[in-house]
């Protein structure tokens, strides 16, 4: 069984592949493996949405218009956190738990497709339950919402935002921690986060955190997006702008680093 | 789907060390090994010897401490990216085919790999067939025997296939119809010029499939011979005794070595001129009833391996 240099054929080594063709075949790679869990995702999303805007308003016996903006958009924004900040690590330690993340690191395509593929995937199953959402805030407190491109940006951007961070976390924390600060975050955010109630009833110094945090500013920017009442949204989206390149490059750099 | 870059080159190692962060010892210690294209080396050793962390360094998901990998000219440790188009991976513990079935886990690598959707449905239809698992082509992953997941997972290496293949552990859980079916296709893909490293423990059917043998102990090389240098190295024959229960053997004939196992059955290894002796003993034993069978073999890879590793 000696081999011979003469007569043993010559191969080529395979081209790199454009960003997208790549980050397409791992997006439908995702929508294969999570098939039949998408649907329910969505679903569930929907109803989380259509939840907190009927649930919560039964709290509160009069709903003035500010009030159902804040309710509204912070379902949304809420809705939103949850995707990227719970749903997103744990699907992400799921990966690291199954060796599908460690699998994908030895194929031929780049750190940024693996990171986006199946952050794109949940982002957009969780768009229908946004659009439940506003629907639902329309028939219950007869908002007027507004839905254009700056809308949509601000949306995909929260997203993107949020996604960030719980990949970044779960990139980075062992997954145990991971389980733990997702579950964190979300007490933090659905209860003493100024999303779905304005921040001057919390105390100066929780405003002051909450502003260099980014659950708060999400949230401003979505409720600006979406209602225009004229509030500068330009040190929200700085905010939020920082926390996603951060947290972007923190997620992309775990992506990178070898053993 | 191929480039600029030269095909068929050497995939080279050089004073490869790896010591992990925490770890006492290095899982590499100046490795240096040189793979040519249309080679198929097996790579065996003891766990934890150190051999799945020298296929890691080469697909590029661990760096080495110190040392460089190179395909052709090209240095992998400084181009990872590069090592991920030149090489793919089987990896030890199954491929993870969750909410998938083999025909789709193998359709998606396949197409990852830069095959266009038909091409890559029929490379993995033949590889389902070529492994004689089409039954189970639409069965869910979860639904999967350890062993079909094996095949499924080296199937999805194996589609749409770089210069250079790892493969870790192939025929693990696989039934023995089956596992001839990977060391041919193996065979295959050498002989059809890629570099086929495969990490294994089952001795016998890489006897059989190998062109040569790297043996790592305690993360250093401590053999890298073809076959016909170990034939030359091994130029004994085991002559192994069925000794009926509860009988003496009066003597023992002239041997390099014997031992007796737990089963009562005894173990010469022979020079080539101590063998008509031996056999002329072993004759003796089975007409006298002490006995009850024989086989004379050329000692085996089993055999040099726990010689040379001295069953540590």
């Amino acid at each position: 069984m000696a081999v011979d240099a003469l007569t043993t054929p010559t191969l080529a080594v395979p081209r790199a592949r454009a960003w997208f063709i790549s980050w397409w075949g791992l997006v439908r790679w995702s929508l294969t493996r999570h098939k039949y869990l998408l649907p329910a995702f969505t679903a569930v999303q929907a109803l989380f949405a259509v939840a907190i805007v009927y649930g919560l308003a039964l709290m509160i016996p009069d709903v003035d218009h500010e009030a159902a903006r804040y309710l509204s958009s912070g379902a949304w924004t809420l809705g939103i956190i949850a995707v990227g900040c719970v749903l997103a690590p744990q699907i992400m330690s799921t990966s690291k738990q199954e060796g599908l993340l460690d699998y994908q690191k030895t194929l031929p395509v780049p750190r940024s497709a693996i990171l986006l593929a199946d952050a794109v995937v949940w982002s957009l199953a969780a768009l229908p339950g946004i659009a439940v959402g506003m629907l639902a805030a329309f028939l219950r407190f007869g908002l007027e919402i507004h839905i254009d491109l700056f809308t949509i940006a601000a949306v995909l951007g929260a997203q993107f935002t949020a996604v960030s961070i719980g990949y970044a976390i779960a990139l980075w924390l062992p997954i145990s921690a991971t389980s733990l600060a997702t579950q964190v975050i979300m007490i933090g955010g659905l209860l003493f986060s100024p999303i779905t109630f304005p921040a001057d009833r919390l105390p100066d110094w929780a405003v002051i955190l909450h502003q260099f945090l980014p659950f708060a500013p999400l949230g401003d920017t979505i409720r600006e997006a979406t209602f225009r009442t004229g509030e500068d949204q330009l040190l929200n989206v700085i905010v939020v702008a920082v926390w996603a390149g951060t947290a972007y490059l923190a997620a992309y750099l775990a992506l990178r680093k070898r053993k | 789907m191929t480039g600029a870059i030269p095909g068929s080159e050497a995939l080279s190692l050089d004073q490869v060390t790896k010591t992990y962060k925490r770890a006492a010892v290095a899982a590499n210690r100046a490795i240096s090994l040189t793979f040519r294209p249309g080679e198929l080396v097996a790579l065996i050793g003891h766990n934890g010897a150190g051999k799945t962390t020298l296929l890691s360094q080469i697909i590029g998901t661990v760096k080495p401490t110190s040392g460089d990998i190179r395909y052709g000219t090209s240095s992998l440790v400084a181009a990872p990216d590069l090592a991920r188009r030149i090489a793919s991976m089987m990896p030890q513990m199954h491929a993870p085919l969750t909410g998938v079935t083999p025909l789709q886990a193998i359709t998606s690598i396949a197409r990852l790999r830069g095959l266009p959707a038909p091409d890559a449905n029929r490379t993995a239809l033949d590889l389902i067939d070529s492994l004689g698992i089409s039954e189970w082509k639409d069965t869910h992953g979860e639904k999967l025997s350890g062993g079909l997941r094996r095949l499924t997972s080296y199937a999805m290496a194996v589609a749409a296939p770089p210069p250079v293949l790892l493969v870790d552990e192939p025929t693990n859980d696989v039934d023995p119809v089956r596992r001839p079916l990977v060391w041919r296709h193996l065979r295959r893909l050498a002989d059809d010029g890629h570099t086929v490293v495969v990490v294994t423990h089952n001795l016998l059917e890489v006897q059989r499939a190998a062109d040569r043998y790297v043996l790592l102990q305690n993360g250093s090389v401590l053999v890298d011979s073809t076959p016909r240098q170990l034939a030359q190295r091994a130029r004994t024959a085991t002559l192994t005794v069925s000794v009926r229960p509860g009988t003496e053997i009066p003597s023992l004939p002239s041997a390099a070595t014997h031992a007796v196992d737990e089963d009562g059955h005894l173990t010469l290894d022979l020079e080539p001129a101590q063998i008509p002796g031996a056999i002329e003993w072993v004759l003796h034993l089975v007409a006298t009833g002490i006995a009850d069978s024989y086989a004379l073999a050329p000692a085996s890879l089993e055999s040099l391996y726990e010689g040379i590793t001295n069953g540590r």
